[in-house]
């Protein structure tokens, strides 16, 4: 199974020196995204600290895989609009 | 570094037991009489099997283990670490079939108490059965503060919890070097007993790094400020019961 690595960066950037075994890239992913959530679920209001926070997967050759960024900000993502609800 | 002298078979469960109420001579005689001679258990080996039949209960006498739960996926949930001095599965006197198993977190020494024996014991002692029965309230007190931690603590009090209760069980039967207690456990270990991912275990532990609270060099953890840990995991050690109250 390849091994992957889970780093963390919110202007501090936290190495994963022990990384995981997972079956392929997409369970990666799913990985990826279970952590960034975990992690958000107790970042409450320090979140908006650094209004963003990213895990990193590498593989074993530390090439990045994939990453997932969660992004704080006062506006609305660009490009979006509130549609009227209607029939 | 601790150097702990090999224990004798019971003095770790005897010192325990000893914090909470006197224990008499003929009481720890009695416990001695019940327990078979020591054995090994190797690392990662079950102590006792998820859905078993033990015909005897198991004390430890050195090393760490961990009650866990599997789930289907093959994801393992951890209920609690036991010390040196836990009787890891006295319930299985009465309860009969295990609804989870005990396995070895690093090397291990324990001996078992046959049931037939300790059926003898409960009607001879029973001053010193209603310790044992408060041996196994505290087990369900310490699932009852790790259940208040799963759910509504936050990650970082969460684990701060887990480094307080440890500290405190360890130090009740003097396995602390000061303020330094040793702790094998890998990350891995850490992340099913707290039901957080590793990647997040990792970046706790190194929050309590840099907030000066602990020097975590594994196997040793250093509480380099007490106060403040206890004031994050909002620990309040009285479900351990460790003060001395007639039974």
């Amino acid at each position: 199974m390849p091994h992957f690595y889970f780093h963390t960066e919110n202007g501090d950037c936290i190495r994963d020196d022990q990384g995981e075994d997972l079956p392929d890239v997409e369970a990666a992913r799913e990985e990826a995204v279970t952590v960034l959530g975990e992690i958000l679920r107790y970042r409450g209001a320090a979140f908006w600290e650094t209004a963003s926070f990213s895990v990193i997967v590498t593989d074993a050759d530390g090439r990045t895989v994939v990453s997932v960024t969660a992004r704080a900000s006062d506006a609305a993502p660009e490009g979006w609009t509130l549609q009227e609800t209607g029939e | 570094m601790t150097t702990v002298s090999p224990p004798s078979r019971i003095t770790t469960l005897v010192e325990k037991l000893s914090l909470r109420d006197q224990v008499a001579p003929d009481e720890i005689e009695a416990l001695k009489d019940v327990l078979d001679p020591p054995r090994e258990i190797r690392s990662g080996a079950d102590i006792v099997k998820e859905h078993s039949h033990p015909l005897h209960s198991t004390l430890l006498i050195s090393g760490f283990s961990a009650r866990y739960s599997s789930l289907a996926d093959g994801a393992r949930q951890i209920t609690e670490l036991n010390v040196p001095g836990d009787f890891i599965d006295l319930h299985s006197l009465l309860m009969k079939q295990m609804d989870h198993g005990v396995v070895a977190l690093t090397d291990c020494v324990v001996a078992s108490a046959p049931h037939a024996k300790l059926i003898h014991l409960t009607e001879r002692h029973p001053h010193l059965t209603r310790l044992l029965w408060l041996d196994t309230i505290i087990d369900a007190a310490i699932h009852r503060q790790w259940l208040v931690a799963m759910g509504r603590r936050s990650g970082l009090g969460h684990l701060a919890h887990l480094v307080c209760e440890l500290f405190t069980r360890l130090s009740a039967v003097g396995l602390n070097d000061g303020q330094t207690f040793h702790m094998p456990l890998t990350q891995t270990v850490l992340s099913d007993a707290l039901g957080l991912s590793t990647v997040h275990v990792n970046r706790l532990i190194a929050e309590l790094r840099r907030e000066g609270l602990v020097r975590w060099t594994n196997p040793q953890i250093e509480i380099l400020d007490w106060p403040r840990l206890a004031q994050i995991a909002e620990f309040d050690p009285t479900y351990l019961r460790l003060h001395s109250q007639p039974v």
